[in-house]
């Protein structure tokens, strides 16, 4: 480029994509190269990340999020930010990125009672792994022949696992007197019952056994060697039964091994270990077609754990819970990664809430690098330059940003939008009003600027190139470039691909604040997150660990988040109308109060009964305290009048029907359609988003950040692309 | 407005780099590494498919000491067929490794210098390798099988040596005979000691 005056960037949003995407752009090895602002819709950064603070110091997410142990990217990037934002505090009390997360090594999964009512949970414990997330990477793991290797393990691992409830010593296999003729009965049909669930190793030592027992051959009486195998038929037939009815600890323990197996035969048949796609040449199958194409029993294949993996990642197409669709490869290479590359721990969960933990130190570093931060800015359209008109073959380019300006500030001043709760810098859930003109009018109104349906403004504002930016960082939601990128679609064969192929799909959550502790509610196992649970909320995770920051003059026992996917209507008027976006609200309660009323007492049977339904009155209402930290002004929710059903008004739930709050999905055959950050089209744009084609193509916070430093690589050569990790992954 | 604008520079790449390995096998490697992957999940296929029968018949009450002996002899016949198969690959794999090694490693005793002589109308390859030379020996060839037991085994492979002259390894292949591996060793008719390795692929015939 061989430019002597700085390169005025335009950040387009606030996630973790246009943060990371930023963070890489202000290094100071960039000697003040690149001058950034940001430009974010309503009073917060975060986007599917936003939290805010709302009444009592209540931490209000959009959603259920936690950080796995794999997030290498994700962890550099802040545990970088922590320490800048240490060194620069001058002595002021900061917080260390280990004090902003706990490791937590429990995981669970749910399934039916398989005989009459209820659930069963499945609770593991996942030991510490070697490191940190984001320490400098040790050796390369992440390779297909490592994984297959570390599934190889774990197979082997399994299997001794099953071994040892065998009612039979191990030392009694090989004697050979009359005496083990029985124990090889007993032997060979305790392996052979794990052959009805097609499994293959154990049937085939199962014959071994019994062909050690033809051997002993002369030692043994004429007509035992017979009565040797009709007991082992008889024994299964009878056992088998018995086993199926009471063994499930072993039933779940075989389902992932069958799991297993498949993975290794279609990593081998599939020849991915010399495919130079990788695992995306298996990306066109859904995961469960792909898994029983290599043998997986249909007991395997609608296990909890594989249940657990589509609800993981919301894998319903248009939240509809009949339609799990889920790419193979990238389910795979997101497998590989959570289990068997994770380090410190398999989950980090967060103690404050993710705006907190994440933004709060983002936006603080980013400002003090000099990045300037545009809030109530919502994009409206990416304007191009006319196609063909650049002289010399000259490429299309973005020429202008079109903003509305929802609000603006008074004296025309920058707005500050972090409070201090418990000491530490939050946002809070709802706009400082005070610093808005017209702000009272505006809060009396309850202006939801957030709301994609919400369209009225202050003003209009156009970024012109050169004059305002050189470069684009696009960082908004996927769900939001039909809107605003409408020229590209129009003109561009792939941008419809990808909108037409990259699915994404609206979430729901709900937050419960309760006045005993999960105990008491009838929860024995540890604190978890858990999934593969009753649907809609099908994953519900025990946020308790946030209550200290918290500003609660009471606090609560127990603070409970659920969520799920949400079942649209496939009709795209009815999600356009303006009122969708309350009715979406009114439907994700209606469903609350169902399933706390007929399914929680799965979860916690002293929280409900099938009579009574839910006790309502475990709900902690704001009203019902007066705390000297509650943040004045309005608040949202009704007032609990009585322990009944409208008590749960008091909590907190959404409906992420608005198209940059939707999740993005890894639908069977669309990565293909994926766009990268690298990709240079338009010379003077790059797309940062989970829904970018950045190597993992997922949606979760490491693939956004992954797609932000890919945005900051393409626009400034910088990070390597091999300091990406996992972006080269197989 | 716009003359003076800032371009992004193209990269050198654009996308990750899935492949799992930087030295990619290609040629003679790549084929014997195809076929040991085939072989490898054949194995696994064979004793899923194993299981599940077993697993069946046990349920439906209706494995009896004749099953079993059946599924053993299955066992031991289907391992035998793939030590030899694996001992072809094993051989082929040496092969190339040596060939791509180039003329510095050697391969043991020296390779016997023998023609071949196909007469086939079908596309095939045929390998061999023979540490004696046939003139030192009477070599014989029983018939070369395939993995696939429901495949005929090839019956007409023979030596032809006169004095003074190469030998001649003379492979013939009927018209009719399925596509497929079939592999062997080759022998010595006097002492049944093993003298090589033989492996004709008969090809699938090309669609017009």
């Amino acid at each position: 480029m061989g430019r002597s005056r700085p390169i005025k960037v335009a950040v387009i949003g606030g996630g973790c994509a246009s943060m990371a995407a930023a963070f890489e752009l202000t290094r100071p090895e960039h000697k003040g190269r690149y001058q950034l602002t940001v430009y974010q819709t309503g009073w917060r950064l975060g986007g599917k990340g936003a939290s805010g603070r709302g009444p009592a110091g209540r931490i209000e997410e959009h959603g259920l999020h936690i950080w796995l142990g794999y997030y290498e990217n994700a962890f550099k990037l802040l545990r970088e930010c922590y320490a800048e934002l240490g060194a620069g505090s001058r002595g002021r009390r900061h917080v260390e990125w280990r004090d902003a997360f706990f490791p937590d090594p429990h995981i669970a999964v749910s399934e039916p009672h398989r005989h009459g009512d209820g659930w069963a949970h499945l609770t593991a414990h996942f030991p510490p792994a070697d490191g940190l997330p984001g320490d400098p990477p040790t050796t390369d793991p992440l390779s297909l022949r490592n994984y297959v290797i570390r599934s190889a393990i774990l197979l082997r691992t399994l299997l001794i696992g099953i071994e040892t409830i065998s009612p039979l010593d191990r030392n009694e296999r090989g004697r050979d007197d009359l005496a083990s003729a029985e124990a090889i009965v007993e032997k060979a049909a305790f392996l052979l019952r794990y052959g009805f669930l097609a499994t293959a190793a154990t049937a085939v030592e199962a014959l071994a056994v019994v062909e050690a027992g033809l051997k002993m051959g002369s030692k043994l009486p004429a007509g035992v060697i017979l009565r040797l195998v009709e007991a082992v038929a008889a024994n299964i037939k009878r056992r088998v039964e018995n086993w199926v009815a009471a063994d499930d600890e072993v039933r779940r323990r075989w389902e992932i091994v069958d799991l297993v197996l498949a993975v290794l035969v279609g990593v081998v048949r599939f020849g991915l270990l010399t495919d130079p796609r990788g695992l995306d040449a298996i990306n066109h199958y859904d995961c469960r077609e792909w898994l029983r194409m290599n043998g997986a029993s249909e007991h395997a294949l609608d296990s909890a754990f594989l249940r657990g993996l589509y609800d993981l990642v919301f894998a319903y197409e248009g939240g509809d819970p009949s339609r799990p669709r889920l790419a193979a490869g990238d389910a795979l290479r997101g497998g590989f990664r959570m289990f068997y590359t994770y380090r410190g721990a398999f989950f980090w969960k967060m103690r404050r809430g993710m705006g907190d933990v994440v933004f709060a130190p983002f936006y603080q570093v980013l400002r003090r690098r000099g990045v300037r931060f545009k809030f109530f800015h919502r994009l409206e359209n990416v304007r191009l330059s006319a196609a063909g008109s650049g002289e010399g073959g000259e490429r299309a380019y973005v020429e202008a940003l079109e903003f509305s300006v929802q609000a603006k500030v008074r004296g025309g001043r920058d707005y500050r939008p972090l409070i201090a709760i418990n000491g530490g810098p939050c946002w809070p859930s709802e706009p400082e009003y005070g610093q808005l003109e017209h702000g009272a009018a505006l809060e009396a109104e309850a202006r939801d600027f957030e709301s994609h349906w919400e369209r009225t403004r202050a003003a209009t504002r156009t970024l012109r190139v050169t004059r305002d930016f050189d470069f684009v960082v696009l960082g908004v939601g996927l769900g939001a470039i039909p809107y605003v990128c409408k020229e590209f679609i129009a003109r561009d064969s792939r941008w419809r691909k990808m909108t037409a192929n990259v699915k994404t799909v609206a979430t729901q959550a709900f937050q419960l604040w309760l006045s005993e502790d999960l105990q008491q509610l009838g929860w024995e196992p540890p604190p978890v997150t858990l999934s593969a649970f009753v649907k809609p909320f099908d994953t519900w995770s025990d946020m308790g660990q946030v209550v200290p920051a918290e500003g609660w003059r009471r606090p609560p026992q127990t603070i409970a988040y659920f969520c799920g996917a949400l079942h649209e209507p496939d009709d795209g008027e009815t999600t356009a109308k303006d009122g969708y976006y309350a009715a979406s609200r009114e439907k994700v309660r209606s469903n609350a109060l169902a399933f706390l009323d007929h399914e929680v007492r799965h979860l916690w049977p002293k929280a409900a009964d099938a009579e009574r339904g839910f006790r309502w009155e475990l709900l902690v209402d704001v009203g019902d305290q007066q705390s000297g930290q509650e943040r004045p002004g309005r608040h949202r929710r009704g007032r609990m009048r009585a322990p009944d059903r409208s008590r749960f008004d008091s909590q907190f739930w959404v409906a992420n029907v608005n198209p940059t709050d939707r999740y993005t999905q890894s639908i069977p055959g669309s990565s293909e359609h994926r766009i990268s950050p690298l990709d240079n089209t338009y010379d003077n744009l790059t797309l940062a988003g989970d829904w970018t084609d950045c190597g993992y193509n997922a949606g979760c916070v490491e693939a956004a950040v992954m797609s932000g430093r890919l945005a900051a690589h393409a626009l400034s050569g910088s990070p390597a692309l091999e300091g990406i990790v996992g972006f080269d992954h197989p | 407005m716009a003359d003076n604008r800032a371009k992004r520079d193209d990269l050198p790449r654009t996308g990750s780099n899935r492949t799992t390995s930087t030295a990619a096998p290609t040629g003679a490697h790549r084929r014997v590494i195809e076929r040991a992957v085939k072989l490898a999940y054949g194995v696994v296929d064979d004793h899923i498919l194993q299981g599940q029968k077993a697993a069946e018949r046990l349920r439906a009450g209706t494995y009896s000491s004749a099953d079993f002996d059946s599924d053993l002899k299955h066992c031991l016949q289907r391992a035998l067929d793939l030590s030899k198969e694996f001992g072809v690959v094993g051989m082929d794999f040496v092969d190339a490794v040596r060939r791509l090694a180039g003329p510095g490693l050697s391969a043991g005793s020296p390779v016997a210098d023998v023609a071949l002589e196909v007469k086939s109308k079908r596309r095939n390859q045929v390998k061999y390798d023979i540490r004696s030379s046939p003139t030192r020996f009477s070599p014989a060839v029983p018939p070369l099988h395939s993995a696939d037991k429901t495949k005929e085994p090839l019956k007409d492979i023979h030596f032809v040596v006169r004095d003074g002259q190469r030998p001649v390894l003379v492979v013939n292949i009927p018209d009719n005979h399925p596509y497929g591996v079939y592999s062997g060793a080759i022998v010595d008719s006097e002492t049944h000691e093993p003298a090589g390795f033989i492996t004709v692929r008969i090809l699938e015939d090309e669609k017009p």
